[in-house]
């Protein structure tokens, strides 16, 4: 018997437009109730919890909704002894983490507020000879984390200008993830996934090292990753997820082949994951919404030229004005 | 929590009988939680910590419990990845686990994760002994045959349609100069390579007028951080009469002469079929014609099957792309029908060909370009046509002349009448350009 495509359809109560107040109410109010179940129990991620809030409300034109000086002083105290950050205070600390906590810095340009340098050294302890990172000192390898390390470094100015890490050997280890789809896994051997493949291609362009990349093979592995009903999957024969809106559609971008996929029917999925009773966007249409489909779901629609937002980029999954205060400069190939 | 565990076992003070027991019993829970989620990368993880610490690990049950769990989802990657962790620490035959591979392509449909261990297994167990990471020739037939099996079986599987895409091979081309430009007055040399350089590289170039290395400095065409075109500026000018000026670079040399009344010479690669693609073997023409032939029936009973004509396409290419170029083009034409979604990426596809058709095919020493009417929606291989002098674009589909135009030192005329452009970025640094015409565009946005 053949395979049957795996995929959702629309009912016909699905919500129509952009319900920016909704989920600007959605974000603002998350995590007001401290003791919330679903609140406590994603402790362990606290820290890119908020810098997916954040960058959602930034993206829709809302930041002041959040207290700032709350949240910094949450950042702060995230930092550990070993210089890397915890997702919440007397957790572990870890290289995800150290990214969460610069990105939500760099927004506020309140990168001052932490120990900077002992952030750096944290990450460049996490370094192996094969140019590889690792997530924290328990030996984990992944390109997740080379993607983090090379994106903080970027962040806080020292790529570039006394760099602690081999980006040579960083580049070496990520190509050598590279697979027969022209695609990226986790370590050497590993299958090829939209979010690995939006971490390498994003170190690599930081890295300006692209030409590496052969765009036409895996532009086509990503443009297949849109379904009959416009959503995106990870990989093939997987459900369409509003996150790989993000993953792939950004991985797109930085390889100049954002018109390979029909944009305006991945904009209706978007559009019909949103809840217009909470807010916020989910996975997909009808299920429950987070505050991590929310932040994807809004990004890709910013990529995708939404008026009413605030312009991303599509490296860094931040605001485009933030990236421009730091002076990052990253690669985007054009054919 | 598992870092905690983690910890505990790395700061023990227990015997180390009591220890090994403890790190067995935490086998069985963390197997107990894989049960619950076996998509956790904390639990895996917290497996390969415990096997590394075992002093008589037990690799053949783990690989037991691999093929266990991918019996209820082959597709999950924490497994493979164990599973590649197991046999690379257990030196287990990889012929083993290609037989494994085996099985399970055959019994099941969601493959794509076994056709992927595939590609990696084949070029480590039967390698070709001329080039890294490319499958014995032998073997690759007999693959060749075993993924059209299964896409006939089952032509909705996609895993084996991007595997066989794989198979018919995409020509990593090696470092070669495309093309090399000497001038008297001013005196320069630009070399234009195929695949970029940084400027380290550079350094180690090597400039000859008539077996004498001359000295100079490099600079390359813009402010990337790697350049396909660079251009060298002796200390001293290049004389007249006839003279022979080389250059080496990257690994790779070529060689010009310039005539005794010459101000400017130019010399370029000739290209073949073979630039834009592996050279073939007549053993494996005959297999991909006779797979040319299989796919064109298949087309037939399901001709709204996209795996279907988009394979017939790569075929054609791997076999023959100027023999075979107008079917191509009618294809991709079919395929922006059958699946619109992918529209731009068929036209884009079909313009390549194009493009590298007329490359193959030009006389690039004249310095004059005609790729008036060719559909193309955008200008591929521009490192092939730095040379030229004339250009014309005209009655094609480009949205952009964008920064890929920035590498024409030369360009005289441009004309690209008749195409849909609203941006061009990438005239603003032509410093030849005397004539451009833009006639039939879209509205053309400020040039910046």
């Amino acid at each position: 018997m053949g395979t049957i495509v795996k995929d959702v359809t629309f009912k016909n109560d699905i919500p129509k437009g952009f319900l920016s107040d909704t989920h600007v109410s959605y974000i603002s109010t998350y995590g007001k109730d401290k003791d919330d179940y679903e609140y406590c129990m994603t402790e362990y991620l606290r820290l890119s919890g908020i810098y997916w809030g954040l960058t959602t409300l930034d993206l829709l034109n809302n930041l002041d909704k959040l207290d700032k000086a709350e949240i910094i002083s949450f950042v702060v105290s995230c930092q550990t002894d070993e210089g890397g950050f915890s997702p919440s205070p007397r957790h572990d600390c870890s290289i995800l983490y150290t990214l969460s906590a610069i990105q939500v810095l760099c927004t506020y340009d309140q990168l001052d507020a932490i120990d900077v340098n002992k952030a750096i050294k944290y990450i460049a302890s996490l370094q192996n000879e094969d140019g590889s990172f690792c997530g924290d000192v328990w030996g984990e390898v992944d390109t997740r984390f080379s993607f983090c390390a090379v994106a903080s470094l970027a962040l806080v100015g020292r790529l570039w200008t006394d760099c602690p890490i081999n980006t040579k050997h960083c580049v070496e280890f990520i190509v050598s993830c590279m697979n027969f789809d022209g695609g990226f896994g986790c370590r050497p051997g590993s299958e090829t996934h939209s979010g690995q493949v939006y971490c390498c291609v994003g170190a690599l362009s930081i890295l300006h090292e692209l030409h590496h990349i052969d765009a036409d093979l895996l532009g086509w592995w990503l443009c297949e990753r849109q379904l009959p009903s416009g959503g995106l999957n990870g990989r093939p024969e997987k459900l369409p997820d509003v996150c790989y809106s993000w993953w792939v559609l950004s991985s797109l971008a930085v390889i100049g082949k954002m018109h390979w996929i029909d944009q305006e029917s991945l904009k209706s999925f978007i559009i019909a994951s949103q809840d217009p009773e909470t807010g916020g966007i989910a996975d997909r249409p009808g299920d429950m919404v987070d505050p991590f489909h929310t932040l994807f779901g809004v990004a890709g629609l910013s990529l995708m030229g939404q008026t009413n937002l605030k312009k991303i980029n599509p490296v860094f999954c931040m605001p485009q004005y933030v990236i421009d205060r730091l002076a990052i400069n990253v690669e985007i190939l054009t054919i | 929590m598992w870092n905690y565990r983690k910890k505990c076992f790395a700061n023990s003070e227990k015997p180390k009988s009591e220890i090994e027991a403890m790190l067995n019993s935490e086998l069985t829970f963390i197997e107990s939680c894989l049960r619950n989620n076996p998509k956790s990368y904390g639990c895996w993880h917290q497996r390969c910590f415990v096997l590394l610490k075992l002093k008589t690990p037990d690799w053949k049950r783990e690989l037991q419990l691999c093929n266990l769990f991918l019996q209820f989802d082959d597709r999950n990657f924490h497994c493979w990845d164990y599973r590649r962790f197991v046999c690379s620490h257990s030196n287990h035959p990889l012929k083993d686990e290609i037989d494994y591979t085996n099985k399970l392509i055959e019994s099941n449909f969601s493959n794509y994760s076994s056709w992927h261990y595939r590609s990696k297994l084949l070029p480590e167990v039967y390698p070709d002994s001329s080039v890294g990471n490319k499958i014995a020739e032998r073997k690759l037939l007999e693959e060749l045959e075993l993924v059209q099996n299964a896409f006939f079986t089952d032509p909705n599987d996609q895993s084996a349609w991007f595997y066989h895409k794989w198979l018919l091979g995409r020509g990593h081309p090696m470092q070669s100069i495309l093309s090399l430009h000497v001038s008297r007055f001013p005196s320069t040399l630009t070399c234009t390579l195929r695949k970029p350089i940084k400027e380290e590289d550079c350094q180690q170039a090597l400039v000859r007028v008539n077996g004498t290395v001359i000295s100079g400095k490099w600079k390359p065409h813009s402010s990337a951080c790697y350049m396909n075109t660079w251009t060298f500026t002796p200390h001293e000018k290049i004389g007249t009469g006839l003279i022979s000026v080389s250059c080496q670079v990257d690994g790779v040399e070529t060689q010009i002469t310039m005539e005794i009344d010459d101000n400017e010479a130019l010399c370029c690669a000739k290209n073949t079929i073979e630039t834009f693609c592996e050279s073939s073997s007549d053993a494996k023409l005959l297999v991909l014609e006779e797979e040319l032939n299989s796919c064109r029936e298949l087309n037939e009973l399901e001709p709204d099957n996209k795996w279907v004509v988009l394979t017939l396409v790569f075929l054609m290419k791997a076999i023959d792309p100027i023999r075979f170029f107008s079917e191509m083009k009618e294809l991709l034409k079919s395929l922006c029908i059958i699946d619109s979604k992918r529209s731009c990426y068929y036209q884009d596809l079909h313009s390549k060909y194009a493009v590298e058709n007329w490359i193959i095919c030009a006389d690039l020493q004249s310095r004059k370009a005609d790729l008036r009417n060719k559909g193309i929606t955008r200008l591929c291989h521009v490192e092939f046509l730095v040379g030229l002098t004339h250009l014309d674009l005209s009655h094609n589909k480009l949205k952009a002349l964008g920064s890929t135009f920035l590498v024409f030192p030369w360009l005289q005329e441009l004309k690209a009448d008749d195409n849909e452009i609203t941006e061009i970025d990438g005239l603003k640094a032509l410093p030849s350009l005397i004539t451009l015409s833009l006639n039939s565009n879209g509205t053309i946005l400020e040039l910046r």
